[in-house]
């Protein structure tokens, strides 16, 4: 075998040092990547979670207090203007119930349903040149109540 | 250069079975925590109801906080079979395998003021290590409800 002329071993190593660092730069810069992106997630997704939780406190106190009360009346409209500016939060309302012929009290055993809708935005970018990019997901949360008040 | 590698796959293997174990556990947890949270409340719902309709109104103008007490407690019953689906052993039956059973050890009524207590477990099985590991995970629960007047 004819032996070469010239030792391209040397070449070859540093070629292949070269290659290896880019490599490097390139895993680094994916890590950076997905650790930011993680971050961000986390703060962006944080306000969205209370406000999802705050919003199912509410309604759980709110099914709790119709069932001691056992009926739907100002007491509890009031309470839940309470929670709502307690929590910051403004979700829409609505009950679905079997009354008391003339009533607004609900018989004992008796199954009355609560329903929590509401729109949480997410706010991706907010650039200073123009409106800020958003997600508006909507939230429609369903509460089932039964009322423990034995109205004689 | 072997050696390094093969601690490398060592200490993998070692983070999947910790990655496992912390996960079965945490998912038994969980479990366990939401089912006492609903039996909680759906106990606390039927001594509630109960103790309401079995009040005995023609004590009340006398100031005497009194109850019947075998309608407290067949109303009692009947909201656990009929409301949480309970068949006549206290087992929730679903898809043929029993979810969980309701042990009632203590119920305790009384009057003046009425108080009505019901103590005992909730037997389950694990949810991930049912077939490996056949044991019963008891969760205790201790719910009472009173009447009390306030005028």
């Amino acid at each position: 075998m004819k032996k070469l002329k010239y030792n391209f071993v040397p070449i070859w190593n540093k070629v292949n040092a070269k290659r290896k660092k880019a490599e490097g730069f390139i895993e680094i810069l994916f890590q950076f990547a997905i650790i930011m992106s993680l971050i961000f997630c986390f703060l962006t997704l944080w306000k969205p979670f209370i406000y999802k939780q705050n919003l199912d406190y509410m309604a759980k106190t709110l099914v709790r207090a119709v069932e001691a009360n056992g009926r739907i009346n100002g007491d509890i409209t009031a309470l839940a203007n309470d929670l709502k500016s307690e929590f910051g939060i403004t979700p829409t309302i609505s009950w679905s119930a079997t009354y008391n012929s003339g009533t607004d009290k609900i018989q004992l055993r008796k199954k009355f349903t609560l329903t929590v809708r509401d729109t949480i935005t997410i706010k991706l970018i907010e650039p200073s040149f123009g409106p800020p990019v958003a997600i508006n997901i909507p939230i429609e949360k369903r509460f089932i109540g039964i009322s423990q008040v034995y109205w004689k | 250069m072997k050696r390094k590698r093969g601690g490398t796959s060592v200490f993998f293997v070692l983070f999947i079975f910790v990655f496992i174990i912390v996960t079965t556990i945490t998912v038994e947890f969980y479990h366990a925590f939401t089912l006492k949270e609903y039996i909680d409340t759906e106990m606390s719902r039927a001594l509630n109801i109960a103790t309401d309709y079995a009040m005995l109104d023609e004590y009340r103008m006398e100031h005497i906080s009194m109850i019947d007490m075998s309608t407290a407690k067949s109303e009692f019953n009947s909201y656990l079979h009929t409301e949480t689906n309970l068949n006549s052993s206290n087992e929730l039956i679903e898809n043929g395998k029993v979810m969980y059973k309701l042990i009632i050890n203590t119920t305790t009524v009384e009057n003046n003021p009425v108080k009505f207590e019901v103590s005992g477990i909730v037997r389950t099985k694990p949810v991930l290590l049912a077939n490996l590991v056949p044991i019963n995970v008891d969760i205790p629960f201790k719910v009472k409800a009173r009447n009390q007047r306030y005028e």
